[in-house]
């Protein structure tokens, strides 16, 4: 660089530093702030292999139960839905029985016991059992037991 | 008192001393490293990252430096390596055409908060700013740190004779740079 001032005067005037700073106490405090930057490095490494040694059984049981759960809750609960309503027919059929019932024992003892009594002599004719109907039984009621 | 070479590699190569070691190896040679990488990129808190992932890749392959070169040379290699790595990974990742980047580290210069020097010192700055990367780095080298051509035809495994072209090629655009100005 002797020929400096030879090829390049205004460059060989320009007094050579650099014009630069830093934070203060950077660098005694960089050794430090690097040591820790490695550590940090180092133990994620270290633990990795740990974590996912816990982490790969349980993930795989939880996949298994989500498949097991898939193939049987979901046809199950499509025949539990055909089901429920067979057996709410049965329930209505069992309720109406029972709702008959309950009309029977409502209904007066003097008819009741003349309608078995007479029953066997004297037969209901079809005229008075239709009168009968009509006066006890509500149109949803007959509709219902003719069905 | 610093250690030599050859004790530090022993010494970080053995298993109960690497730490303190490592330690003096950092001592040693991080304000050497710190301003070749921040002449490279220009921001401080670039080069401080460019500068932990220097030694932080030192210390991981301590093991496989073979000693052909000093342990500085070598240091001075992945420092240079990483500056320019960074430097492409900002190309890579902007949207910019490679021109721009200079404008990004002219950018760098006016709002660096830790610049000192005078106004003479910033025309010179940004005059080197104009030089292509390897130019740039070559200027540095030779100019602020005064390094032989050996040494840097070592670290960026170039000719000494293209080295010296370079530098020379530098001068001259700088010079000129200065010229326009007046």
């Amino acid at each position: 660089m002797k020929d400096l001032s030879k090829i390049a005067p205004k460059l060989s005037k320009i007094k050579k530093e650099c014009p630069f700073g830093v934070p203060p106490n950077y660098f005694d405090d960089f050794n430090a702030k690097l040591q820790a930057k490695i550590e940090a490095e180092i133990k994620p490494a270290k633990h990795r292999p740990v974590l996912i040694r816990y982490l790969k059984p349980a993930i795989g049981i939880a996949a298994s139960l989500a498949i097991i759960f898939m193939l049987v809750y979901l046809p199950l609960n499509k025949m539990n839905v055909t089901q429920t309503a067979t057996t709410d027919s049965e329930y209505i059929g069992f309720s109406l029985e029972n709702e008959y019932i309950a009309f029977l024992e409502n209904i007066d003892v003097n008819t009741f016991l003349s309608v078995i009594e007479n029953g066997e002599e004297d037969p209901v004719s079809d005229e008075g059992f239709l009168n009968y109907l009509c006066d006890n039984l509500s149109d949803y009621d007959i509709y219902f037991e003719s069905e | 008192m610093h250690q030599s070479d050859q004790e530090l590699i022993a010494d970080l190569r053995k298993g109960g001393n690497q730490n303190l070691a490592f330690q003096k190896l950092v001592g040693k040679y991080q304000e050497r490293l710190y301003w070749h990488i921040r002449k490279i990129v220009l921001d401080h808190d670039d080069a401080d990252d460019i500068l932990q992932n220097t030694f932080v890749k030192a210390w991981k392959n301590i093991g496989n430096f073979r000693e052909e070169s000093s342990l500085f040379t070598w240091l001075y290699r992945i420092a240079t390596n990483e500056s320019l790595t960074f430097l492409n990974s900002k190309k890579r990742r902007s949207i910019l055409p490679i021109n721009e980047i200079n404008d990004f580290l002219i950018e760098n210069l006016e709002a660096d908060p830790y610049f000192e020097g005078d106004e003479i010192q910033k025309n010179l700055q940004m005059a080197i700013l104009q030089l292509p990367e390897k130019q740039r780095l070559v200027f540095n080298m030779k100019y602020f740190d005064d390094m032989k051509y050996n040494e840097m035809a070592e670290i960026l495994n170039t000719s000494v004779g293209a080295l010296k072209a370079s530098f020379h090629h530098a001068v001259k655009k700088i010079e000129g740079y200065f010229k326009q100005l007046e």
